[in-house]
């Protein structure tokens, strides 16, 4: 079973969060090792594999980035596959232009910046998201895993911003 | 749908036979014990009505084992013989101690290295902290049985959050070594979040601050009709109130200008009017350190609250990075967290509450009493794993993550990371890896745990070896590793060499744990005398295994005898038959071999029912019930 089966979802990149975890607590609910404490060794086994199966799909999916490779992994892409990094040439100068804007707000202690900074790329990460399903669902797997790869990138830089920001507390 | 009733055949037969189920709190300096009685959870007191059991074990001249009060009295007086604080040994080599815990006990290793379950040197031979844990369970599961008035079913033991693998099983032997049945090992803090979330009806999204003797955790868990969902997790096993009283011990040692090292009773005497002072800086503004070194001569200082907040500070400090770590763990922001909530006797220091109202913006809540709140959550957690729970309403579930990344050790001494820390737990993880050498028929594999990049800052769990790779060019063959970390955090590595199915497999016990033959004979030597006993005993245990065995499986036929071909049905039909004949006789080693034997001919079986159910919980109206 693959994560969305596991789930009982459709294979797609749109997935509602509340849903999902509604899923989730339910399917755990019947599985968990917790819930078969005073079973036989063959229910407790069952168990303890269904439980792992579910937390691995859950992970996988509530996450965009890794719901994105996981897609594209069901069609036999390695979005994450290393020797494959080319990127477009503006994206990566956009990249580097980020990063130098973090440091300097960093060091301006500027935290209304990086505030502003992390709706900014929040909202680059959705419209990318946007972008993904119809080139998934369309069929263009080449546009699509370079889409995905523009997501791991920008979710990186997230990243940064909050660490960023957490360090001026 | 009678979904438990058949995944549960342990079940009484009478279903309202109460099973009697405890949570024990094993803590550093105090222990507890826990049990639901008229539905409410409550501490067991001893005779004397003190809830708390100090975490002591005095290993007498008489050969007696002291456990307790009783066995604190002599810290002073027979300090190397009187082990407290052991929970700071668990799962510890002699290579981990830090100096100041070095100096108070002579300490050997089984293996001379310096490495693996460190033993401590005392008159009655050399005892190790698990050994010394199980004895402080004994003391809590007597006093339970003689309160309750029967044996126990099982009980919950709490561990820190942060205790690493090492920790974990250290501890669920010793619990296995008093002979108690563990029906779960649960995170401290997760244990008080249940006992809160139970108690108040509490919606949100909580951090637990548990600061206890001598361990720290932190934890934050959101809290959804009736789910306990851990989000993050952090903390420091060598961090506690204990570290208070050093801090206020070591200005009056300063300041009294003492020039050479303290004997052990000095030390014991030092601590504990340490300790007094930072109990009454709680409440005062200013205390006195005050040591009888005996023979008429004594010594005092006064400390302010300001002067203690001034030297302790850095101690709240590291309590405090682990906070904003697991609040970017958890990718949340400080304002996001609904409550606080203290547990563990040493949140009673003000400049701690002070500090966390600072960061949060609103008092954190101590509404329950601190030092009990964890038993408490572990014995609502023990009635319900139980199976005490009768109405599927107000069943609650509880899903927890390991604390520290899992991980192997790859060419150069660095550390590749297999299971990240804060991962959900049931988890399972693989990776592949691959022979340096041509020709390479060998592999030796290192566990670690551990958030650093080289082998040798992480905790090293085990070691193992895959034999009988067939000999390849280098980077060929493919080994994969599969961690399994399941509900108790405890961890099992399995090696494959894909290409030609070699295997190798080890559940990470033995460096720290004791080796299931260790527990066998520790367990044989205390029942030697009543041999004739344990015989009956294991018949006993057998049949009742067997027979619950095969009702369930007969059952599960009955129920879903459409999951099988007309080939497998009588192939599990006919084992059925000869378990229930072999139980009728005496031969218990006969039993459990045809009990397992049954238990893994119905293993497939088991999981396509678990898959029915699993296809059931997603049929949309069970779900609404559920959620």
């Amino acid at each position: 079973m693959n994560a969305f089966e596991t789930m009982g979802l459709a294979p797609t990149f749109f997935v509602d969060e509340g849903e999902l975890q509604k899923r989730y607590r339910a399917l755990q609910s019947e599985t968990h090792p917790d819930r078969f404490v005073n079973a036989n060794d063959a229910d407790k086994r069952a168990a303890l594999e269904r439980a792992t199966q579910i937390n691995e799909a859950y992970q996988t999916l509530r996450d965009p980035v890794r719901r994105a490779m996981y897609l594209l992994w069901q069609k036999n892409v390695n979005g994450m596959d290393e020797k494959n990094t080319s990127m477009p040439h503006d994206f990566l100068v956009e990249q580097i232009d980020w990063r130098e804007a973090i440091a300097d707000a960093k060091l301006k202690e500027d935290s209304d910046r990086l505030e502003e900074m992390s709706t900014e790329l929040q909202s680059v990460m959705d419209s990318l998201g946007d972008t993904f399903a119809a080139a998934y669902d369309g069929g263009h797997l080449p546009v699509a895993t370079t889409l995905a790869r523009k997501m791991r990138f920008t979710q990186k830089l997230i990243e940064e911003v909050d660490l960023a920001m957490e360090a001026l507390g | 749908m009678a979904l438990f009733q058949i995944s549960e055949p342990g079940e009484s037969p009478e279903p309202h036979t109460r099973r009697l189920a405890v949570g024990i709190d094993l803590g550093t300096t105090n222990s507890l014990v826990a049990t639901i009685r008229n539905a409410v959870p409550e501490c067991l007191p001893d005779s004397d009505g003190r809830a708390m059991l100090p975490s002591a074990v005095q290993y007498a001249e008489d050969g007696e084992i002291v456990v307790g009060g009783a066995a604190l009295k002599h810290r002073g007086d027979d300090a190397l013989n009187t082990i407290t604080s052991v929970k700071r040994f668990m799962g510890r080599s002699v290579a981990d101690l830090r100096d100041e815990s070095a100096a108070r006990y002579q300490f050997t290793t089984p293996s001379g290295d310096g490495k693996g379950q460190l033993k401590i040197t005392t008159r009655q031979g050399a005892i190790s902290p698990i050994e010394v844990s199980s004895e402080i369970l004994k003391a809590l599961k007597r006093r339970a049985e003689e309160t309750l008035g029967g044996e126990l079913y099982g009980a919950v033991i709490t561990v820190p959050a942060y205790f690493d693998d090492a920790q974990r099983q250290a501890t669920k032997d010793a619990a296995q070594l008093a002979g108690l049945n563990v029906l779960r090992l649960l995170n401290e803090p997760t244990a008080a979040a249940v006992a809160y979330g139970l108690d108040q009806k509490a919606e949100g999204t909580f951090l637990i601050y548990d600061l206890g003797g001598g361990t720290f955790d932190v934890s934050i868990l959101r809290l959804t009709r009736g789910v306990f969902e851990v989000l993050a997790t952090a903390g420091d096993t060598h961090l506690g109130g204990d570290d208070f009283d050093a801090v206020l011990a070591k200005y009056a040692f300063d300041t009294w200008a003492l020039t050479r090292a303290l004997s052990p009773a000095g030390q014991a005497n030092l601590s504990a009017a340490a300790r007094a002072a930072k109990e009454t800086l709680s409440t005062e503004t200013s205390a006195t350190i005050k040591v009888n070194w005996g023979c008429g001569f004594d010594s005092s200082v006064d400390v302010s609250r300001e002067k203690f907040v001034e030297l302790s500070q850095p101690l709240v400090d590291k309590t405090l990075s682990a906070v904003k770590r697991t609040l970017r763990d958890a990718k949340l922001k400080a304002n996001e967290i609904d409550g606080v909530v203290l547990v563990g006797g040493a949140t009673r220091m003000p400049h701690v509450r002070a500090a966390l109202e600072s960061i949060f913006g609103k008092a954190p809540l101590a509404t329950m009493n601190p030092d009990e709140v964890v038993a408490l959550g572990a014995a609502i957690q023990a009635d319900q794993l139980a199976g005490n729970k009768t109405g599927d309403g107000d069943s609650h579930l509880l899903l927890d993550v390991i604390p520290l990344s899992l991980g192997m050790e790859t060419m150069g001494g660095l550390v590749e990371k297999i299971v990240p820390r804060n991962s959900t737990i049931p988890v399972a993880k693989a990776q592949e890896f691959t022979t340096f050498k041509d020709g390479q028929t060998a592999m030796a594999l290192h566990v670690l745990q551990g958030e650093r990049e080289l082998a040798s800052d992480c905790r090293s769990l085990a070691r193992f070896e895959l034999r009988g790779i067939p000999p390849m060019v280098a980077g060929a063959a493919r080994i994969r590793v599969t961690f399994q970390v399941d509900a108790d955090g405890l961890l099992s590595v399995a090696a494959l060499e894909t290409t030609s199915g070699v295997r190798a497999e080890v559940t990470v016990k033995p460096s720290y744990g004791l080796g299931d033959g260790e527990i066998a004979s520790m367990l044989q030597s205390a029942y030697a005398s009543a041999s004739t006993d344990m015989q009956a005993r294991a018949l006993a245990e057998a049949r009742v295994d067997a027979t619950a065995l095969v009702q369930a499986v007969t059952q599960a036929l009955a129920e879903d005898r459409a999951l099988l071909n007309d080939n497998e049905a009588a192939a599990l039909t006919s084992q059925i038959a000869f378990l229930k004949q072999l139980a009728e006789g005496s031969d218990h080693r006969a039993i459990v071999r045809a009990t397992e034997d049954l238990n893994r001919a119905s293993t497939d079986f088991a999981g396509r029912r678990m898959d029915k159910a699993v296809k059931k919980a997603l049929a949309g109206k069970t779900l609404d019930q559920i959620v």
